[in-house]
């Protein structure tokens, strides 16, 4: 796996970097300055040295002159007492070491003019001693020792004198040169010293300067590696702790992801498939991919080939794709599987690669398939309820029109033979008659409220909001005008609902006639309470009497059809009102109860979906 | 049309039953005395139209056609359909009698233009009762154009 280059700021370190440069390059500069400048000042207090040495050397010329003029003259005076001529030999000796030395000296002092004219006056004046004691010579051979020794005296010491003062000056000017070149010397010197103090000191403050930021530098750097370390650790388990397959592929599309779901579902290692070994297109379907190709050929208008290009066409244009793919694993099983692929890039937007996270849909097509069946069933099987339902209905249309003639004929024929034979029958006879009548009608009664309950379930709800008093209230009258004792009926507060009103009258009819008929026992003791209330989403309304009741252990019965708790003799009635009840009710989404007790009254309830007021 | 002859309500009935009570019960109180009695649709249609067993029959229409909603061969909505169609019989009340009280039925009549429909009930007091009330109405309260 690669580390991200985006974790680190790039743009920030370009920056430092420059920065270090500069320093860098400063710090070079520094010291390069301080290293030359060390050498110049080498140079110069060289040179001043060399002119010390120069200058020593001039005044020891001008010392060998100063000896070999002052041996010269005692070489001559010598001669002057003793007259020999060795004396001459030995001040000619010193004449030429000191005219040699004035000729050192020539060459020494071109440098300076004011020293080369003292030492012309020098060597001129050198010249005239020396002459002048020639001539002594001379006379000596001439005249004799004392002659000599008379004009020595007579002439006296001026030309020596004078030689010796020239000496002077020039051994003085050149010693006030020493003096100065030796100050000068001196200082170069300590200057030396001091810039070979400095240019070091710079580097080694360059050098605790740079070691102080390469310490830093160093350290944020191993801050960084750590972050990175961190970060790859994080997004390692992030891959590898993924249910999706993560596979990421550079631009050459060899491939550098590969997380544990993506080996765990292909069945290959990470290792045998990294690094090119093996490209994208291997776990998918070959024709998918062919398929694919052509289309995107079609599509995009430039020619794609059948290979892992089918993947990356789309998210090279910048947009991520999503699409199901046909997986095929290493020992060759298929699955389903959501492919979203999208372009890996840096900051500049290069295209580094694309990366595709998959999830194996498996079971959510199962799941799709499954609910197809279950929809193919289903319908099959509204198709055949239909179809029943049909039956159903072309039967009650035939026990409607059928079984009514036959009764109708009963009872006609029953009545018919009432009115023509009533004085030739005997009471008993009558009696049967009467009987026979009153089955056949109770027969028709029956057929109709099973018809009735047939139509109740078949009709469709027309549900608007009802003002539930006023439609209490009509109900109400009509199961007075049908009812033959009359009780006490009070009624509540009734919310109002939706809901179909003609059914929910034929509901609040059937439980009102029920209640007064149950109740009529009492007399004008009969009491009837009809109320409502809403309870959460629904709303409760309910029908009290305080009649016979009914035992609570066959509540169960109350709502099924045909079911009576009560001998039919006691009261009117079919069974069939509280299942048609119940079966409007829960065509409304409500829900009936009862409750009650042997001669202590009933309460029956009814729930409807509340639906708020009225907007 | 005040022939003594003339047949004043024509009946198409199947069930013999029925047809003996609603006669029963039209004759008892006086409302028709001269009643033609068929057993389906086809015949019914022969009775109106002068044709079959009926082509010698004196001319004139009933005063009223009693139609059964249903009868083997033809049944009565077809009867009516066709008693409505045709202008001979077009101003002849057709008064629809049946067992069921199917929607179906009752829109069926209503749309071909039946002048009545009445369920028959089982209770032969009420049925009588139904029976003499559309006789009445129709015999002798609205007067139909003669045709």
């Amino acid at each position: 796996m690669q580390a991200p280059d985006t974790f680190i700021p790039s743009g920030f370190m370009r920056l430092r970097r420059r920065w270090d440069w500069v320093i860098f390059a400063f710090a070079i500069g520094l010291l390069a300055l301080a290293t030359l400048q060390s050498f110049l000042q080498s140079r110069e207090s060289e040179s001043h040295n060399r002119l010390v040495a120069h200058t020593v050397e001039v005044l020891s010329s001008i010392e060998a002159i100063d000896r070999a003029s002052l041996l010269m003259e005692a070489d001559h005076r010598t001669h002057l007492m003793l007259g020999t001529p060795s004396w001459a030999e030995a001040r000619a000796r010193h004449h030429e070491q000191a005219d040699a030395a004035v000729g050192r000296l020539v060459e020494l002092v071109t440098d300076n003019p004011a020293q080369t004219t003292n030492v012309a006056q020098v060597r001129r004046l050198l010249g005239e001693r020396f002459a002048s004691m020639e001539r002594r010579s001379a006379q000596i051979e001439r005249e004799g020792v004392a002659a000599a020794q008379q004009q020595f005296l007579s002439e006296g010491t001026r030309s020596f004198d004078a030689l010796q003062g020239a000496i002077a000056v020039l051994g003085t000017a050149e010693r006030q040169l020493l003096s100065e070149r030796s100050q000068r010397a001196a200082d170069s010197t300590l200057n030396l010293r001091g810039s070979l103090l400095y240019g070091p000191g710079i580097a080694l403050l360059i050098l605790a300067v740079g070691f102080v930021i390469l310490r830093r530098q160093l350290e944020s750097t191993e801050r960084m590696r750590a972050a990175l370390a961190r970060s790859d650790a994080v997004q390692k388990a992030m891959l590898n702790g993924a249910g999706h397959m993560v596979i990421a592929v550079d631009t050459d599309g060899a491939i550098i992801v590969f997380n544990r779901a993506a080996s765990r579902k292909l069945g290959y290692a990470a290792e045998d498939v990294l690094g090119g070994r093996e490209n994208v297109a291997r776990f998918h379907d070959p024709d998918e991919i062919s398929d694919r190709a052509v289309e995107l050929t079609r599509e995009l208008g430039t020619r794609v080939l059948p290979g892992p290009e089918v993947f990356t066409e789309i998210p090279r244009r910048e947009l991520a794709e999503t699409r199901q793919w046909t997986y095929v694993t290493r020992d060759g099983r298929t699955f389903p599987g959501q492919l979203t692929v999208s372009s890996i890039r840096d900051d500049e937007g290069r295209l580094l690669g694309f990366i595709g996270m998959a999830e194996d849909v498996s079971e959510r097509v199962r799941a799709e398939h499954e609910i197809q069946e279950l929809n193919t069933t289903l319908e099959a099987k509204a198709e055949q309820l239909e179809e029943t339902v049909a039956e159903l209905e072309s039967f009650s249309y035939s026990i409607s029109h059928d079984l009514r003639a036959p009764l109708r004929h009963i009872h006609g024929y029953a009545r018919m033979l009432e009115e023509d034979a009533a004085g030739a029958l005997d009471a008993e006879c009558a009696r049967y008659l009467t009987a026979i009548s009153d089955s056949s009608r109770r027969m028709g009664l029956l057929i109709d409220d099973l018809l009735s309950l047939s139509r109740m379930g078949r009709k469709p709800l027309q549900i608007t909001m009802i003002t539930m008093a006023s439609l209490v209230q009509a109900a109400l009258e009509e199961a007075r005008t049908d009812a033959t004792q009359q009780a006490i009926v009070s009624i509540g507060d009734l919310p109002d609902a939706a809901g179909d009103p003609a059914l929910l009258r034929q509901v609040w009819v059937n439980l009102i006639s029920n209640a007064i008929k149950y109740s009529s026992r009492r007399g004008e003791d009969a009491r009837v309470s009809i109320s409502g209330a809403i309870e959460g989403g629904h709303v409760r309304y309910q029908v009290r009497d305080n009649g016979i009741g009914f035992d609570m252990r066959f509540v169960d019965k109350l709502f099924g059809v045909f079911q009576r708790l009560h001998i039919d003799e006691e009261f009117e009635g079919t069974g069939v009102g509280l299942a048609i009840v119940q079966r409007i009710v829960l065509r409304h989404g409500g829900r009936v109860s009862a409750v009650g007790a042997p001669d202590a009254g009933a309460t029956f309830s009814f729930t409807l979906p509340y639906r708020g007021p009225i907007e | 049309m005040n022939d003594l002859h003339s047949v004043e309500i024509l009946l198409v009935e199947d069930s013999s039953a029925d047809a003996e009570m609603t006669m029963r019960s039209l004759k008892k109180r006086g409302i028709a005395n001269r009643i033609e009695w068929v057993r389906d649709g086809i015949e019914g249609l022969q009775f109106l139209f002068r044709e079959g067993k009926y082509e010698n029959r004196p001319i004139g229409n009933p005063r009223m056609v009693l139609l059964d909603l249903k009868m083997p061969r033809m049944d009565g909505l077809e009867v009516l359909k066709i008693l409505k169609n045709d202008v001979r019989t077009r101003s002849v009340p057709g008064v629809m009698m049946t067992s069921s009280r199917e929607e179906g039925d009752l829109l069926a009549s209503y749309e071909l233009g039946v002048n009545s429909y009445v369920v028959k009930p089982v209770d032969f007091v009420e049925f009588a009762e139904t029976v003499t009330k559309i006789g009445m109405y129709w015999m002798l309260a609205n007067h139909t154009p003669e045709s």
